[in-house]
C-alpha cells in the first residue's frame, strides 16, 4: 500500500462520495466536505403517503370539530356507560342473611380475603394491625353478627377507611367472605391487636 | 480565486465527545438503578435522595441533555467547521459553551436529589439554573451562527438547516416553558396552572423529543451517514421537502401527550391529526439515510460504524411510526398511563439516539487520533450487546403495557371491574420488569465496551488538536435571486432569512395550539366550588412535588367507565385551575390519585392509612413497590415558608382573600392540629409540624372540590324534586317495602337504630329532623358517616315513599332503641 493511499484510509475525512455511473446525471454541482447529493426525486409513495395523512386530517377535522358528526369526549363517555347499563344482566343480587358453614364457601370466603387484599388492614390472620381491627376477638365495632358483617362490606364504613364492596363483589362474594371472617372467632392469632367496640353477645 | 490557510478546532469536539461517554455511562447507571427499584423497592434504600421519585428525572435528564446533549454538541462542532469551510467563530464561546453546559448537569444531577423540582417532565430544574441553561444556549447560539457569518462555502447543507430548526426551537420551547414566579433561592412556581400548564409543558416535552432528540440528530445524520459511507444523499429534494414539513408539523402535535384528559376536545384533535400527519415527514429522513446507503450494504456488514448508524436510522423510523399510531385515540385509550410510552421512548432513546451517537463515536475518535479504530471485533460485539438489550428492554415493555392496560379495563359479566385491586394489575407484570433490567445491563455492558474499545484507540492515535485546511475564500454573491436559482437553493445562502421562515414555521402551531387556551375562556369552564388550596394542602402539595409522585401516580381520571368505576368522577379542566404546576403525570406505576379526597369515594383513606402507608408500603402490602418515606415522618415542615407561598399564589391569581398570607400559618398550625389528633385517636403519636401531616392533607383535598360540586347540584335538584309527604296506604307500604330491602341494616328493622346508624324513632336528629333536612339526609347521603345517597339508587317514587315512610317512624319511640344522638327537635 502506498503512503498516500494509506494515508487515505487513516484519514475518512478526505473520503469523497463514490459515484456510480447511472448517477452522473443525477449529481447535483455542490459538495459538501465531500458529500455530493443526487437529485433523485421524493419516492412516490411517501408522497401518497403524506397526501394521504393531510386528507385523512382535513376530513377528522371537519367530521369531529367543524360539524361535530362524531361524539364528543364526554359524549363518548355517556355512550359507554349507557351501554354498559343497558348490557348488565338484572340479576338476583339477594342472598338470605345467614352464616354459611360448608367448607367450600368458606375457602372460597378465604380466597377472596386474600384476592381483596382485605390483610392490609386486617392482618394476614385476622388479627389487625395499625390500620383496621382485630376480627377474631369477640369486640365488634360495627357490630359482629352475620347482618352487621354483611353490611360493612357491603357499603363500607368511608370515614374509618373500610371501602365498600358492593362495586367489587356479588352478594353472595359478600356473605362468602362475611362467613369466613365469622369462623376465625377465637382463632387467636399472634400479634392480635388490642379490643375495640363492644363485645358481642 | 485566493485560496485561504485555516484550522480547524479540533480540540472543542475531543470535550464534548468525552463529556457525551461519561454522561452516557452515568445517565445509563442511573436508568439501570431505577429499573432495579421499579422491580425491588429495597433499592431505594428508605433514603430521600436515592429514592425513585427524586432520581427518574436524574435519569431522564442526564440521557437527554447530558449525554445526547453533548453528543449534538460533538457533531455539531465537528460537522459545522468541515461543511463551513471554516474554524469555528470563536474559541472562548466554544469553552464557555462545554464548561457551562457541564456546570448545568452537575447543578442539575445535585438539585434533582436534593428535591428541588419544577415537577414539569424533562423541564424539571428550578429557575436559576434555567436561567443559565438560557445562557448558555445563546452562547451556544452565538457560536453556531456566527460560524456560519464567517463561513466559506456559499450554501447551507442539509444537516445545517436541522441545527438552525433546532436552535431556534429549543430556545422558544425552554424560554417560553420556563417562565416561573421564584419564591426562594431554588423554590418557584410555574406562571401557568392546571390545563394551561399542561399544554405549555406537553408543546415543550413533545418539542424537546422533536428539537432536540430528532432534528440535531437528522443533521447528524446527514453528515456521518454520506461521509461514513462514501456515498452521495440520495436525494436533495426529499431532503427539502421532510425538513420543512417535519419542523412545520412537529410543533403542533403535543397535546397528543394529554388524549382523553381534561383538554378541549379541539385542542386534543390537533394532537392527533398531526401526529398522523408526522409520519412522512419523518419518514423522509429514515428514506434518505437508508436510500443513501444502496449500494453498499456489504460495507454496512463489515463496518461496525455503518451497522450502528443503519439500525439508529431504523429505529427512528420504528418509533416515528409508532408515536402517530399512540396519537389515535383508541389505541392511546389502551397504552396511555402503561408502560408502552416507556418501550416506545427507549426505541427511540437506546435505538436512535443511542446507536447513532455509537456510531458516530466509532468513526470520529480514529479520525480525532488520526488511526484506526482499535478493534472492529469489539465493537461487533458492542452492536450485538446493544441491539439484544434494546429487544430485551422493549418486548417485555410491550407486553406488559398490553396486560395492564386491558387488566385495568376488563369488567365481569356482573359489571364489576375484574381487577378493583390496582396491585392485581401491577404483580402481573413484575416478571416483566424483571426482564427489562435485563436488557439495560446488556445494553450498558455494551457501552463499557466501547468505552475500552474506544481508549485503546485514543492510546495507539496522536492527537491532532489544530488540523490544517484550506478553502477559497466566500465570494459575496447577489442579494436577489440569480437566474436559474431555485428559491430554496437562494435561501441556502441567505441564513438570516432562512433562519426567520424556520422561526415562522415553528411559531404558526404554537400560537394557533397554546393561545386559545389563555385567551377564550369556555375552553376552560369554571367550576364555582374549586377553591385554593389550604395553607397546610399548598405546603403538602410541594412535597408531593419534590418527592416526584407524579413519576409514578396520574391525577386524571379520564372519561372512561373503567376509570370511573375504579378512581370517581372523570377530571374537568375546571378543577385544575389553581394547580401551579399540575400534576397529571404520564404514568401510572401506582394507582391515580385525583380523587383521593373524596370521603366515601373509591380512592379514600384515612390519615392513619396514609401514615402507615408512607411510612412502609410493603407492610401494609408486602406486593407493593412503592418506595417508603419514612424521612417525611422525622421532618418538620418549613412553616416559615407559608406566607410567601401564598403570595406568591396571589400574584399568580388564585384568589386568596387580602392579607391572607398573614394569617395562613394559624390556618396551617390549625388544621395540622386537627389531623394530628385525628391520628392519635387512631394511636398514632406525631407532631402536627412534620411534612407527613401536610402531605395528608393534600391527599384528603384531592379531587374533593368537583364531589362537592355534585352534591351541590343534585341539593338543587332536590329543591326541584319537593318532599311531598304521602299519607295513602300503598304508597306507605311501597316505602316499608324499601325501607326493608335498603335501610334495616343501619338503622333495625322498627327503626330503633343499631350500632352502625342512629335511632329513627326518638325526637333526637343528629342533621335536622325537619321534612326538608331529612328528604336532604336521604337524598345526597352523609357520605362521611357512611349514610349512602339515595338519590342514585332509589327513583324519585321510591325515595318519596321511603321518605314518608320514615316519618311515620318519627317519635313512635321504639323500645330498646338507640340512645339520643344529636340535638332534640321540639315537635
Amino acid at each position: 500500500m502506498s503512503q498516500e493511499e494509506n494515508n487515505k484510509e487513516l484519514d475518512p475525512t478526505k473520503v469523497v462520495s463514490e459515484i456510480k455511473e447511472e448517477e452522473n446525471s443525477l449529481l447535483l454541482p455542490h459538495d459538501f466536505d465531500g458529500i455530493k447529493e443526487l437529485d433523485n426525486p421524493a419516492p412516490r409513495w411517501l408522497m401518497y403517503l403524506l397526501y394521504f395523512t393531510i386528507f385523512f386530517s382535513a376530513v377528522y377535522w371537519v367530521h369531529y370539530i367543524t360539524f361535530k358528526q362524531g361524539p364528543s369526549q364526554a359524549e363518548e363517555y355517556e355512550m359507554e356507560m349507557a351501554a354498559a347499563k343497558a348490557n348488565l344482566q338484572q340479576q338476583e343480587n339477594v342472598v338470605e342473611i345467614a352464616a354459611l358453614t360448608d367448607e367450600a364457601s368458606l375457602a372460597e370466603g378465604k380466597k377472596i380475603y386474600s384476592e381483596k387484599a382485605c390483610y392490609s388492614c386486617h392482618g394476614q390472620l385476622g388479627e389487625g394491625n395499625a390500620v383496621g381491627p382485630n376480627l377474631t376477638d369477640a369486640y365488634w365495632i360495627h357490630g359482629g353478627d352475620i347482618k352487621a358483617l354483611i353490611e360493612v362490606l357491603t357499603n363500607g364504613v368511608p370515614a374509618k377507611g373500610m371501602a365498600p364492596f358492593k362495586d367489587q363483589l356479588t352478594a353472595q362474594q359478600i356473605q362468602q367472605v362475611a362467613s369466613y371472617v365469622l369462623s376465625l372467632q377465637g382463632t387467636n392469632p399472634p400479634n392480635a391487636k388490642a379490643p375495640q367496640g363492644e363485645k358481642a353477645m | 480565486m485566493q485560496t485561504e490557510k485555516f484550522f480547524y478546532d479540533n480540540k472543542i469536539v475531543k470535550c464534548f465527545a468525552y463529556a457525551t461517554i461519561f454522561w452516557g455511562i452515568i445517565g445509563m447507571v442511573v436508568g439501570l438503578l431505577i429499573a432495579i427499584q421499579l422491580a425491588f423497592p429495597f433499592f431505594n434504600f428508605s433514603t430521600d435522595f436515592l429514592t425513585y421519585g427524586r432520581i427518574r428525572p436524574i435519569h431522564t435528564n442526564a440521557v437527554i441533555f447530558a449525554f445526547v446533549g453533548n453528543a449534538i454538541f460533538t457533531g455539531v462542532y465537528y460537522s459545522m467547521q468541515r461543511l463551513l469551510k471554516t474554524r469555528m467563530f470563536s474559541d472562548l464561546l466554544g469553552r464557555i459553551h462545554f464548561w457551562g453546559w457541564q456546570l448545568i448537569i452537575v447543578l442539575a444531577a445535585v438539585t434533582l436529589a436534593l428535591g428541588f423540582t419544577i415537577s414539569k417532565e424533562y423541564a424539571e430544574l428550578e429557575w436559576p439554573i434555567d436561567i443559565l441553561i438560557a445562557l448558555v444556549w445563546i452562547v451556544f447560539g452565538i457560536n453556531l451562527f456566527g460560524t456560519i457569518v464567517v463561513r466559506r462555502v456559499q450554501h447551507m447543507y442539509v444537516a445545517i438547516w436541522f441545527y438552525i430548526a433546532s436552535w431556534v426551537a429549543v430556545t422558544v420551547l425552554h424560554v417560553v416553558n420556563s417562565i416561573e414566579l421564584p419564591i426562594s433561592f431554588l423554590k418557584s412556581y410555574p406562571v401557568y396552572a392546571g390545563v394551561q400548564d399542561a399544554m405549555v409543558q406537553w408543546w415543550y416535552g413533545h418539542n424537546a423529543v422533536a428539537f432536540f432528540l430528532t432534528t440535531p440528530f437528522l443533521g447528524l445524520m446527514y453528515y456521518f451517514l454520506p461521509k461514513a459511507a462514501g456515498r452521495p444523499v440520495y436525494s436533495y429534494k426529499l431532503s427539502i421537502i421532510h425538513f420543512w414539513t417535519l419542523i412545520f408539523i412537529y410543533i403542533w402535535s403535543g397535546p397528543h401527550h394529554l388524549l382523553y384528559q381534561a383538554l378541549p376536545d379541539w385542542a386534543q384533535t390537533i394532537g392527533v391529526i398531526f401526529s398522523v400527519m408526522l409520519i412522512a415527514p419523518s419518514w423522509g429522513g429514515m428514506i434518505n439515510g437508508l436510500l443513501t446507503l444502496r449500494g453498499v450494504w456489504d460495507k454496512v456488514r463489515e463496518t461496525p460504524m455503518l451497522k450502528f448508524m443503519a439500525v439508529a436510522v431504523t429505529a427512528y423510523g420504528m418509533s416515528t411510526f409508532e408515536g402517530p399510531m399512540l396519537s389515535i385515540k383508541t389505541i392511546n385509550s389502551l397504552t396511555h398511563f402503561t408502560d408502552w410510552i416507556i418501550a416506545h421512548v427507549h426505541i427511540g432513546g437506546m435505538g436512535w439516539n443511542g446507536f447513532l451517537t455509537f456510531s458516530m463515536l466509532y468513526w470520529l475518535i480514529p479520525v480525532l487520533f488520526r488511526t484506526k479504530l482499535y478493534s472492529n471485533r469489539l465493537a461487533n460485539i458492542h452492536f450485538w450487546l446493544g441491539t439484544l438489550g434494546i429487544v430485551f428492554y422493549a418486548i417485555p415493555l410491550y407486553w406488559a403495557a398490553i396486560t395492564q392496560g386491558l387488566m385495568w379495563k376488563e369488567f365481569t359479566p356482573e359489571g364489576f371491574l375484574r381487577y378493583p385491586n390496582f396491585m392485581e394489575t401491577l404483580v402481573q407484570i413484575l416478571p416483566m420488569y424483571v426482564t427489562r433490567i435485563l436488557g439495560g445491563v446488556l445494553y450498558l455492558s455494551g457501552v463499557v465496551l466501547m468505552v475500552i474499545n474506544l481508549i485503546k484507540t485514543i492510546k495507539q492515535g496522536s492527537f491532532v488538536a489544530e488540523e490544517e485546511a484550506s478553502a477559497p475564500a466566500l465570494e459575496k454573491a447577489a442579494k436577489k435571486r440569480i437566474l436559474g436559482e431555485t428559491i430554496h437553493g437562494w435561501l441556502e445562502r441567505k441564513p438570516a432569512l432562512f433562519s426567520f421562515w424556520v422561526a415562522v414555521a415553528l411559531l404558526i402551531g404554537s400560537i394557533i395550539s397554546i393561545v386559545p387556551l389563555f385567551a377564550v375562556k369556555t375552553n376552560i369552564p369554571t367550576i364555582s366550588s374549586v377553591k385554593p388550596y389550604t395553607p397546610l394542602e399548598l405546603q403538602g402539595r410541594d412535597i408531593y412535588v419534590r418527592e416526584g409522585c407524579y413519576t409514578c401516580h396520574s391525577q386524571q381520571v379520564r372519561p372512561f367507565r373503567s376509570e370511573t368505576e375504579r378512581y370517581g368522577e372523570y377530571s374537568k379542566a375546571g378543577e385544575f385551575v389553581y394547580d401551579h404546576p399540575f400534576q397529571w403525570g404520564s404514568r401510572r406505576t401506582g394507582p391515580d390519585l385525583a380523587r383521593t379526597g373524596v370521603v366515601g369515594g373509591k380512592m379514600y383513606k384515612t390519615a392513619a392509612w396514609h401514615f402507615n402507608h408512607m411510612l412502609s408500603p410493603q407492610q401494609m402490602n408486602p406486593q407493593s413497590i412503592m418506595p417508603p418515606y419514612p424521612w417525611l415522618i422525622v421532618n418538620k415542615l418549613d412553616i416559615a415558608s407559608t406566607p410567601r407561598k401564598i403570595k406568591a399564589m396571589t400574584t399568580l391569581g388564585v384568589p386568596y382573600p387580602d392579607g391572607y398570607a398573614d394569617l395562613a400559618i394559624e390556618d396551617l398550625m390549625k388544621q395540622a392540629q386537627t389531623i394530628s389528633e385525628d391520628l392519635k385517636s387512631n394511636g398514632i403519636e406525631v407532631a402536627p409540624d412534620r411534612e407527613i401531616i401536610a402531605l395528608i392533607a393534600y391527599m384528603h383535598r384531592l379531587g374533593k372540590d368537583i364531589s362537592e360540586l355534585n352534591a351541590d347540584s343534585t341539593a338543587s335538584q332536590a329543591t326541584l324534586v319537593t318532599p311531598e309527604i304521602l299519607t295513602d296506604e300503598a304508597s306507605l307500604a311501597k316505602g316499608a317495602e324499601v325501607y326493608k330491602t335498603n335501610c334495616i341494616a343501619c338503622h333495625a328493622d322498627k327503626g330503633q337504630g343499631n350500632a352502625v346508624g342512629p335511632n329513627l324513632t326518638d325526637n333526637f336528629w343528629i342533621h335536622g329532623g325537619s321534612n326538608d333536612a331529612i328528604f336532604k339526609s336521604l337524598h345526597d347521603g352523609i357520605p362521611a358517616k357512611g349514610m349512602q345517597a339515595w338519590k342514585d339508587l332509589l327513583t324519585k317514587e321510591q325515595l318519596q315513599q321511603v321518605f314518608s315512610f320514615t316519618l311515620t317512624l318519627k317519635g313512635t319511640q321504639v323500645a330498646g332503641g338507640r340512645e339520643p344522638q344529636g340535638t332534640e327537635e321540639k315537635q
